[in-house]
């Protein structure tokens, strides 16, 4: 029991010696009271500018409480263009045929514009009446989709973990810091490229 | 209003689970490690948005799936940093975290779709899958016959989560940091190393978790879209005693609530704001008593300073 102590406590002395000689490469992440403060208010402070900024900008798509106060509006203006309103119903009886031209006269209309959105509509009937050859060309392109998406989703996942169990022997997982060690298993290929120089089995 | 209670709910409670079973594993992975983590909801709704954005940019799903995971991964990275490396207080580090997931998500969204509460529908949502033989038995078909493949690598990663738990090396060295970090650094093991590597996976898992919400169940990021899944999700872990198994049962148990309020609206007459807070107070009373005295991990949130 006690030898197994001992050859536990040598294997820490000898990762420890082994740290020291490779000497520690970002020291300024060492634990300090002030950086601490920093980075939490940092964070905090972020995080509430971030709620600050989104608030009055999400309100803008909301109606503001102004919009039901009535008393801005000026109610005067309103009575005359109902004043207005009432003349042109009275010329209008007064003078029946031309407020008939007036309202109702197709001649200053443009037909054009009025077939062209006909024909717009019927694009969209075109678009739903899709033929049984295209619904299955469409149904071939989301199958090659699903399974080259399916694949990389899949590959990446496994690639990871094979590059964490392939790495944690070497002198990247021992001597350098864990935060990049994560860093890089979150874009392994990358990892790839570091292993080629920080490779070496340290353990 | 018994007529409710059928086959059909316990499928829309399995489905409904899923979000909490992917949290609340990637929590267990965290707080086994030492690090509390309440910050899922905050990766759950980055998970939710980038998954979202990425599946609409590319018309893959799979593509915004894959974003949505990195991301969970990134920013529980960011709260790993600020608790592991500079011992901040673990709750006060993840709170941050869930107040910039109110904000940065609005924000991009506005920036890219003129609108802070909604992204644009993707055109494509991840495939449904049949089991084969099980979808030709009556009554199973209907409960776990057909699923978004999402779901059923939640249920997955129930006994992957208990196997490196339990019976690798990985898992006994995370379990001793967070049970006793000082013993675990006299064995040798890089107590950092291992919290960071929890926090990592649980990062993952909750943005996964986020992204079944706006890719698998939904077709785009809503506002809120999590409605405080991660916190639920903290407390079914909490409910299951930080074991996988039970885990998912208490998950279940606030799906199948979660199921039944939607259900319930318009059947029974209690206004629609009363029935939707059924999962929350279930929530509650499950964690006042009713789930009996749980054993959390020794040095759970407390920070750990290598002796020089």
């Amino acid at each position: 029991m006690v030898f197994l102590m001992l050859r536990q406590n040598r294997q820490s002395m000898d990762l420890i010696n082994l740290e020291l000689k490779a000497g520690y490469p970002m020291k300024f992440l060492l634990p300090g009271n002030r950086t601490k403060k920093y980075l939490l208010s940092f964070l905090l402070i972020f995080g509430l500018c971030g709620f600050l900024i989104v608030s009055p900008v999400s309100g803008q798509s909301q109606p503001s409480p102004d919009s039901t106060d009535l008393s801005n509006i000026n109610w005067s203006d309103e009575t005359e263009e109902e004043e207005e309103a009432d003349l042109t119903n009275e010329s209008a009886e007064e003078n029946p045929a031309a407020a008939e031209t007036q309202s109702s006269d197709p001649s200053g209309m443009s037909w054009e514009d009025e077939e062209g959105e006909n024909t717009g509509d019927k694009v969209d009937d075109s678009f739903m009446t899709m033929t049984k050859a295209e619904e299955k060309d469409l149904a071939t392109k989301e199958t090659r989709i699903h399974f080259f998406g399916f694949i990389l989703f899949i590959g990446y996942i496994l690639g990871g973990v094979l590059t964490g169990y392939f790495s944690r022997n070497r002198k990247l997982a021992i001597n350098y810091p864990p935060e990049l060690l994560i860093l890089l298993h979150t874009v392994w290929p990358l990892e790839w490229l570091f292993l080629t120089f920080a490779g070496k089995k340290v353990r | 209003m018994w007529e409710i209670i059928d086959i059909e709910l316990f499928a829309s409670g399995v489905r409904l689970s899923t979000p909490l079973i992917l949290a609340a594993l990637g929590g267990m992975f965290s707080e086994r490690g030492g690090v509390v983590n309440i910050a899922l909801e905050g990766i759950m709704i980055f998970g939710a948005f980038v998954g979202a954005v990425i599946a609409f940019e590319t018309s893959n799903p799979w593509y915004g799936l894959l974003a949505a995971m990195l991301v969970g991964g990134l920013v529980a990275h960011v709260h790993g940093i600020a608790s592991i490396r500079y011992q901040a207080d673990q709750v006060v580090s993840a709170t941050a975290i869930n107040l910039l997931a109110i904000g940065i998500p609005a924000v991009l969204a506005n920036a890219l779709y003129n609108s802070t509460t909604v992204t644009p529908n993707i055109p494509l949502m991840l495939p449904i899958i049949e089991i084969p033989v099980i979808s030709k038995i009556p009554y199973l078909n209907v409960l776990i016959g057909k699923y978004s493949i999402v779901v059923l690598f939640a249920y997955a990663m129930v006994p992957i989560s208990w196997f490196i738990l339990f019976k690798t090396s990985f898992g006994l060295r995370l379990r001793a940091v967070g049970e006793n970090p000082e013993a675990a650094d006299t064995a040798g093991i890089n107590v950092y190393k291992m919290r960071y590597y929890g926090v990592w996976i649980s990062g993952l898992l909750a943005g996964l978790g986020g992204a079944f919400l706006s890719i698998a169940h939904g077709s785009s990021y809503v506002r809120d879209i999590s409605a405080g899944r991660g916190f639920i999700a903290l407390a079914a872990l909490i409910f299951g005693k930080y074991r996988p198994g039970l885990t998912l049962l208490g998950c279940m148990l606030f799906g199948i609530a979660d199921a039944f309020q939607i259900r319930v609206q318009g059947v029974i007459p209690i206004p629609t704001q009363f029935v939707q807070m059924f999962p929350y107070i279930l929530t509650m009373i499950v964690l006042a008593g009713l789930m009996g005295k749980t054993r959390v991990p020794a040095a759970d949130g407390i920070p750990y300073a290598q002796a020089k």
